[in-house]
């Protein structure tokens, strides 16, 4: 729900920005191949109907989007396939009046980096934090009997 | 060694560490002293240690919108204030859709995401570096973490130029939840994304369960 809030958003703020053509978007902007995006677009008021083309991404050419609520707003969610090539793509939305929108999808590669084999780190060591312990628990018994008879 | 005067509170205590005049005796206090020290270090020894810890600090370097108009690869990149002069390669995802640093057996080589910008270039460009080997110590990137909002990170590119920039944040991130979006995604300015490992390492997976990001801002 909140997605959508945020896209709803998105697609308020594109829609009072002044400007000629269509205003497109996608969301979110960087994915990992195998999950979904949602495209979305403010075409001219009236235009009945948009398509986003998929090609570049693997997924079909013209990709139908539903009609929002209001005229001219027009989204669709689909899944980016999985065996898409990480790297950034220029995706064309097209409202049915022949005007378009271009937006950037970025597939990233997948978690983090594999960036170290470990030789500069150290384990805690249990054993020597309890020999630690034990000199501490031996110490503090010993300054005790040095106050005691200093007293 | 045993004192006429007894303690009246603790008849049957040792005397041996303090004088019959009720003044310690300063080998048995030197020997607590020490005791103490000892098992201090101990402990401290035993708590382990690794890479650089990463405080997060960031800043706003106050440039926008600067990038360079042409794309070239970069070959070098040098960050004085660490130490770091090393040559650039490309480097790409493996199968299972990961990004691949350079070889271990090349932990002076950085590598540069060849699926990305080109650094200079508008969007994220994305460096990589190893923290440390597997056997032989540091690696090109040991004190990524220690760099600081300002930073000069300087980049040579095939064509002969040089693309500076600034640091603006340093961060450590949970490898399960790596920021894709702030590496790799698109960017309005010119940025670059240094990445190494940071954080706890994990024997039994041998890896660092942890990314130190770096991001810096093309400046010129």
């Amino acid at each position: 729900m909140l997605h959508m809030q945020t896209l709803l958003a998105a697609l308020g703020a594109v829609a009072l920005a002044p400007s000629t053509g269509p205003s497109g978007a996608v969301t979110p902007d960087t994915v990992t191949a195998g999950n979904p995006v949602t495209f979305s677009v403010v075409c001219a008021e009236g235009v009945r109907d948009a398509d986003v083309a998929g090609g570049p991404l693997g997924l079909p050419e013209r990709i139908p989007m539903e009609p929002g609520k209001t005229s001219g707003v027009f989204s669709v969610t689909v899944g980016i396939p999985a065996n898409t090539q990480t790297g950034t793509f220029n995706v064309s939305i097209d409202c049915g009046d022949g005007t378009s929108a271009v937006v950037q999808l970025v597939v990233s590669p997948a978690g983090g980096v594999p960036t170290g084999g470990g030789a500069t780190s150290r384990p805690p060591n249990h054993a020597l934090m309890a020999a630690g312990g034990g000199l501490l628990a031996v110490g503090a018994a010993g300054a005790l009997a040095l106050r005691r008879r200093a007293v | 060694m045993t004192s006429p005067h007894r303690h009246r509170r603790h008849p049957g205590a040792s005397t041996a560490l303090v004088r019959p005049d009720g003044r310690w005796r300063a080998l048995p206090a030197l020997f607590v002293i020490a005791l103490v020290i000892a098992g201090v270090a101990l402990i401290g020894t035993s708590l382990g240690s690794g890479p650089p810890v990463v405080p997060v600090v960031s800043g706003l370097s106050g440039l926008t919108g600067r990038v360079m108009t042409s794309a070239s690869v970069p070959v070098r990149v040098a960050i004085a204030t660490i130490g770091v002069d090393a040559p650039v390669e490309r480097v790409d995802v493996s199968g299972d859709g990961m990004l691949q640093p350079p070889s271990l057996q090349e932990p002076k080589t950085v590598g540069w995401y060849r699926r990305g910008p080109t650094p200079g270039e508008r969007g994220n460009a994305v460096l990589v570096g190893h923290v440390d080997t597997a056997a032989s110590g540091p690696a090109v990137f040991y004190e990524l973490g220690r760099l600081r909002p300002g930073d000069a990170i300087t980049v040579t590119r095939q064509d002969g130029s040089a693309a500076t920039f600034a640091v603006e944040a340093v961060r450590l991130f949970d490898k399960s939840a790596f920021p894709a979006d702030l590496v790799y995604g698109p960017a309005s300015d010119a940025r670059l994304e240094l990445v190494t490992c940071g954080g706890t390492f994990d024997r039994r997976t041998a890896n660092y369960l942890g990314n130190t990001v770096v991001t810096a801002r093309f400046t010129g």
